[in-house]
This record gives C-alpha cells, structure tokens and sequence, in this order.
C-alpha cells in the first residue's frame, strides 16, 4: 500500500482544517492516497471540539486582541491551543487493512506512529487511553479522530514548547474562583519536548523524526508528495465557506 | 463528580418569563459535559449539550437533543429517552448514566 506525506507549515487555522478535510474528501472516494500531514499554524490558533461552545470555552476578544485564530473541528476532544507545536493528520481508508475495526485500537495504532517518533528523539512515551500520550506521567501529545467518508481522520499535536499562563489568557475556565488552581494543575500534568529535553526542538527536526516514527510504527513507506490541484481548490471552498464562518464556529 | 446549578431567568417575545438551566457535569475521570435547557411546564422544551467528549458518528448528539425535545423532565424519562442513541453510538468520556445525570443536575432531579 502507498502512503503519501505532505509536510505543509504555515498555513491559517480555517485553511489546515480545510485541508484536512479535502484530503478525507479526496481519500474516500479513492482520488487520493492514504496521507500523513505534517504541520503548523500562523498565526497561532485555538481549535475547539465539535461538540464545544465557542463561547464557553473561548475568549473571544483575547484572541482578536492577540491576533490568534479560533476553529472549530470536525472532531471530538478539548479545545486546544496551537502555538508551539508540531500537528499532524493521519488521513486513510476504514477499510485498508492495517486499519484496526475498534476506534480505541485504532487511537493506539496511530498513536505508534507518534510513541516511535519521540523515542527517536530520546523520549519514552506511552499511549493513554482514549486519546493521549505521556512522557514521564505528563502529556505531551493530545489526539482526536473522526471517521467520515468511509475514512479514519486522526489529527493532533506533538508539543514542541508550553505556554499555561498564555493558554489561559485564551481559554475560558468552568470555574473562574479556581482558575489558578486549574492552571497549576495544567501545568503539572502536561510537558513539551523542550522541557523534557532542556534544549529548544524545531520543527524540522521533529517532522523528520515523526516520518521515520510512523514509518516504523505502522510499517509503512511514504512517498513524499503534495496537495493536488483538486484538494487544494476544495481546502480553499471550505476554509472559506465552513471554516472561517461565524455560522460553522458558533454553531453550539 | 462536580455539578454546579446556575438557574437563569431570560424572556422571549411578549415578556413571558422562561427558565434557563445551566449545569457543568465532570465525568470522574472522563470528559465535561454541559447542558443548557429551557423548560416549559416541567417539560424540555430546548437543550443544548457541549462538551469535551467524543460521540460517533458525531450527529448523535443532535439526534439526542431533538428526541429530548417534549420530554418530560424527570430523570427515568430521560434516561429512556437517552439510552438507545448510546447503545447504537460509540462513546468516549461519557455515557447515557453520566448525560442523564449531567441534564437532571441543572435542577437536582431525584
């Protein structure tokens, strides 16, 4: 089976979701091959879940203030705030047959590729279920996964540095009078590649090591590739008429 | 498990008063669900649930808040009303004990 690999920087928060979910469009119906994305955001964005009120767990004004994006996703799981990080989206058919049937297996199939990648890097980490995986006993990677079009969509995030007091600035708490105690807690249970490692990690160096990780993890091969023109012109229709769209943001 | 009331008081068109319930419900050590709901003489007669959970396929969960429109607001109706959606569905962080829990706490239904 042949597997594409996109490595894809920069892009705004309704244009990666847009092309994810064009690539899903594209896989299902078998116009495109089964694809591991690697990417960024610019500006820095926060992603919620689909089932997620943007009101109640954004601060809107803050992140105009800051310039930061906000999207809703088509899949489940927290709001997230995408800054320092490495995200990828794993992209294939529900029926290929390295696909495990059960979601929960299918999580940790994934979820591999990501463990395989930071032990190339030097880290031990182990999956979580449903849909985390931890260094030393505190998260380092957070995950969420659809399945629509006959496809496995599995996104999510690899932090390469932590902001808790910057994250907090943005995300709205359930319970203002125990904010701070939220936010000590936050930063005792969640970790990045930098504070493990002592040393500022890059991007590039993490992609490498996450190609090479799913690679080993899944036992399969990517050829390197792009978005094709038809992909591209969906991405652009949804980031445009869903993504950026007050109706698609605010829909809960 | 953490619920916390938050009765507000909100007015439609002619100035008649409805109630609109609020409740945040933690899963132990699980997800967050939440649920907004206007009720209408012990009746649902509107409801919102938001959360951090995951539900496949994802249109369930409107599914579950249209079938819970009329509904009488008592914990069994509820639970009857919710329960066959979670057993066709699956769920992650949450179930049809935990959604039914999370709906009656807006008003510690017994």
């Amino acid at each position: 089976m042949k597997f594409r690999l996109i490595i894809d920087s920069n892009n705004s928060a309704f244009m990666n979701m847009g092309i994810d979910e064009s690539i899903m469009h594209h896989v299902g119906t078998g116009k495109s091959l089964p694809t591991l994305r690697l990417y960024s955001w610019k500006p820095s964005a926060v992603s919620i879940g689909y089932f997620q009120s943007l009101e109640e767990e954004v601060d809107f004004d803050a992140c105009e203030k800051l310039g930061v994006d906000v999207v809703r996703r088509i899949t489940g799981g927290g709001a997230v705030f995408h800054d320092k990080e490495l995200t990828y989206s794993f992209i294939i058919s529900q029926s290929a047959e390295i696909m495990p049937k059960q979601i929960l297996d299918c999580y940790k199939k994934i979820c591999r590729g990501i463990i395989e990648g930071l032990a190339i890097i030097g880290l031990k980490a182990t999956f979580v279920p449903l849909n985390d995986i931890v260094c030393d006993g505190k998260k380092i990677s957070g995950n969420a996964q659809t399945r629509r079009e006959g496809c496995v969509l599995q996104h999510g995030t690899i932090l390469l540095d932590v902001d808790v007091d910057k994250m907090f600035s943005i995300l709205k708490v359930p319970d203002e009078k125990i904010k701070d105690k939220m936010i000590q807690n936050v930063k005792e249970r969640v970790t990045s590649l930098k504070h493990i490692l002592g040393r500022e990690v890059y991007f590039d160096e993490v992609c490498k090591a996450m190609i090479s990780g799913f690679e080993q993890g899944l036992v399969i091969k990517f050829s390197p590739g792009k978005l094709s023109p038809s992909e591209e012109k969906f991405a652009i229709e949804l980031a445009k008429e869903k993504y950026s769209t007050r109706e698609w943001n605010f829909k809960r | 498990m953490n619920t916390k009331n938050r009765p507000e008081i909100s007015t439609i068109e002619k100035n008649i008063p409805i109630n609109i319930y609020k409740n945040i419900y933690k899963v132990e050590g699980g997800k967050l669900i939440r649920i907004s709901l206007e009720l209408n003489n012990n009746k649902i007669k509107n409801i919102k649930i938001t959360g951090d959970f995951f539900i496949h396929p994802e249109n369930t969960i409107e599914n579950i808040e249209q079938k819970l429109i009329g509904c009488k607001f008592a914990k069994e109706d509820i639970f009857n009303k919710v329960s066959p959606f979670f057993i066709k569905a699956e769920h992650f962080g949450f179930d049809a004990f935990h959604l039914t829990e999370a709906i009656a706490g807006v008003k510690q239904l017994k």
